[in-house]
């Protein structure tokens, strides 16, 4: 019989998961939900336990399996990434922001870099040993990036830096900064911008932290003044970043473990409601059942986008479709939680719970707000224009 | 994980596209003031029989997924045709097709509405305890005038199940292939509409401009096209796997979209989509049949929860290991401890 529409996971992919399950059985500590993952992928102890964590996942050839063979990978489908990923963040995410490095920016240089950018980066990521922050949003640039204001003036020696990016997680702890910044006095538009890779201790660059209501310093102010960057940190042509921020949000948008994450918190939030006898209440068996319908489907609508990369098809909407579809879902499982729930929501509360309420509230948000994910389902999935 | 289909299966959805195509939507045949009744299909229920469409599910290449695509075809094209007992539910609990077409009917539901009850030459009935197949005699059935274009009615009155064909004590196969059915159809349906009415706003001009071009209208609709694409995944998943809990999570993902879709695709149809010549009714208020059908989505709702969770004593299905430690929780403070 041909192979038609098939929604198992084959023997290789099932022996993959198996073997990651079984290296972070072992090689997370005891306490890892109560110390570790409850507090986020960016908290302090996270961040600090990912840089002897990260080689060990490089020793084993799980940092950068999708990449390929000439820059430390093994090829990996799509697939067998997109479990790696399910794993990991279902974990707490304890690589931190490794990922970033394994995600997008090394992808990014490998497309855009120079040799020498290649050489100096590329390795070192696949050695998990480069914790990334990325230098998007500004006080009046966010979801509209492109009216950011931070400036790198081209001069003899590189460019100097000046200006500011805020909202910036990871950045207390972060080895670099994958920083985007103006870099012509010519107009607004996208031809201004440019992509520099800058190390967080360079001179000029002071870390500001913000305190929020679930940590004292994940999210972070970057301040710029006179920053020299040699022109060797330019990554990709002067005025032509746009074109590397494109095949990062590709890459970025898809958040593809969230789901997965989401369904692990509530078979726990189930967990706590049978223990106090709220499980048979045929409300609450609803309000659960429903949240399991909408993280299946966020699910399902991820490994769609996913099929379609490993098929080599253009992007779509479907990854919006998607992103929306993940923003119900961690509602739905937040919900719940924060409902019934509440008190294990402290600092004292369950791990997994904690980490899910956290990445739920913000979950419309964070890369690439649910508004702009509508405007693009609208306009390149349904066809819509707004022009009158 | 292979999210296309075949070409065999593409074969058979242009099939079915061509030829629901061929036939008009029905026209209403009259009723009521306050109803209507409609007319079913008959040629296209004869081209689909002639074709073996309500058998494919029986063809190993096809299966399920065939079945799938015979029942979502027909419910985007509005015709008024039965196909979730004939080409799902039927040929995957019986070897031996049954005098189709074939209605579906709780036991409760039987003096009440059932959709299809004045065509079917057969009504499966859930008793509560068994599902009993009954011949039926359209001179024991009352035809009724409702807004939910199908044709319903209900026995006069009531019913001696006893009388019945066979029956078969494996009830919960059936319910789950009717819940398959249901996330099926109810996903293709609302698919249609939002088509439907998509291209209406591009269309549709107000104050200067197209309806389409407001972004209130546009986030609700791309709200909308999340949701469906969402229970249209979850319906063929539930298709290729025939898992009990991932029909019932289809089936209930279905009937909890179905109050905002609805509400949004009327609303920017404005009045006319209220109207018989206006065909988002066989789309909208089939919907509006199905969200309630099979107990609805709190019915759904207790299967998912019992197959994904079990019962309050059973821990078996939950993941404890991938957490590491069983929940802690504090004991609730007893009164004599306030002492």
């Amino acid at each position: 019989m041909e192979v038609y529409v098939e929604f198992a996971w084959n023997e290789e992919h099932t022996a993959f998961r198996g073997k990651v399950r079984d290296f972070l059985r072992q090689e997370l500590p005891g306490d890892w939900w109560d110390n570790y993952g409850g507090e986020g992928p960016a908290s302090s102890q996270v961040m600090t336990h990912a840089r002897s964590f990260g080689r060990k996942l490089a020793e084993v050839g799980l940092i950068v399996p999708h990449w390929p063979r000439q820059y430390g990978g093994e090829e990996a489908d799509p697939w067998t990434y997109t479990i790696l990923g399910e794993e990991l963040w279902t974990s707490g995410e304890p690589r931190s922001s490794l990922y970033m490095g394994s995600n997008w920016v090394g992808p990014a240089i490998m497309q855009f870099g120079t040799p020498e950018q290649k050489e100096r980066f590329l390795p070192a990521i696949a050695r998990g040993e480069i914790l990334w922050c990325q230098g998007f949003s500004e006080p009046h640039a966010g979801t509209d990036l492109l009216a950011m204001r931070t400036r790198a003036e081209p001069d003899s020696d590189g460019y100097l830096i000046n200006g500011s990016k805020v909202w910036t997680s990871y950045a207390a702890r972060a080895d670099m900064c994958f920083l985007l910044a103006r870099t012509s006095e010519q107009g607004e538009g996208k031809a201004a911008i440019s992509c520099f890779l800058v190390p967080m201790d360079s001179p000029g660059l002071e870390v500001r932290p913000i305190k929020a209501v679930h940590t004292p310093d994940d999210i972070n102010e970057l301040f710029f003044t006179d920053l020299r960057a040699p022109a060797s940190a330019r990554l990709g042509e002067e005025g032509k970043g746009w074109d590397v921020i494109s095949t990062i949000f590709h890459n970025e948008r898809v958040s593809l473990p969230r789901p997965a994450m989401a369904l692990k918190a509530l078979d726990r939030a189930v967990q706590f409601l049978k223990v106090r006898g709220l499980y048979d209440e045929p409300a609450i068996r609803a309000e659960a059942a429903s949240a399991l319908a909408a993280c299946e489907a966020a699910r399902l609508l991820f490994m769609f986008v996913i099929d379609g990369r490993a098929k080599d098809k253009p992007p779509t909407a479907d990854t919006n479709i998607a992103r929306l579809a993940v923003i119900a879902a961690e509602f739905a499982v937040l919900e719940l939680v924060t409902t019934h729930l509440p008190d294990q929501l402290g600092g004292d509360g369950d791990g997994v719970l904690r980490f899910q309420f956290q990445l739920g509230i913000a979950s419309g948000v964070g890369a690439g707000p649910a508004e702009v994910q509508l405007n693009m389902i609208s306009g390149r999935h349904l066809g819509l224009s707004r022009r009158k | 994980m292979d999210f296309d289909w075949n070409e065999d299966q593409e074969t058979l959805r242009d099939a079915l596209f061509r030829m629901t195509a061929r036939h008009a939507a029905q026209p209403t045949s009259g009723g009521t003031a306050a109803a209507v009744h409609f007319d079913y299909n008959w040629d296209l229920d004869a081209e689909l029989t002639d074709g073996e469409f309500f058998s494919v599910a029986r063809i190993p290449e096809y299966g399920r997924l065939g079945a799938a695509l015979v029942v979502q075809e027909a419910a985007r094209s509005a015709r008024v045709v039965e196909t979730v007992a004939s080409a799902l539910i039927a040929p995957l609990l019986f070897d031996k097709d049954l005098p189709r077409p074939i209605a579906l009917a709780r036991v409760e539901d039987l003096t009440r509405m059932v959709r299809f009850l004045p065509v079917a030459k057969t009504l499966l009935v859930d008793t509560g305890a068994e599902m009993v197949a009954l011949d039926v005699s359209t001179d024991e059935i009352e035809e009724i005038d409702s807004p939910f274009a199908y044709p319903v009615g209900r026995y006069q009155k009531a019913k001696d199940l006893s009388a019945g064909r066979f029956a078969t004590s494996d009830r919960a196969t059936f319910l789950q292939w009717w819940q398959l059915g249901i996330a099926l159809e109810m996903s293709a349906l609302a698919r249609a509409a939002l088509d439907f009415s998509v291209a209406y706003v591009k269309e549709r001009h107000i104050f200067g401009r197209a309806l389409g071009t407001f972004q209130a209208v546009q986030h609700r609709l791309a709200e909308d096209a999340e949701l469906i694409q969402g229970a249209h995944w979850l319906a063929l998943q539930a298709a290729w796997s025939g898992d009990a809990k991932d029909c019932a999570l289809a089936a209930l993902h279905a009937q909890n979209i179905v109050r905002k879709v609805t509400y949004d695709l009327h609303q920017f149809n404005g009045a006319s989509g209220f109207t018989l010549e206006n065909p988002l009714h066989f789309w909208t208020y089939r919907l509006k049949w199905l969200q309630g059908e099979l107990g609805g989505p709190h019915a759904q709702a207790e299967v998912v929860a019992d197959a994904a969770w079990g019962t309050s004593g059973d821990d078996s299905r939950l993941p404890w290991g991938s957490v590491g430690v069983a929940p802690r929780d504090t004991a609730p403070m007893l009164e004599g401890e306030f002492a």
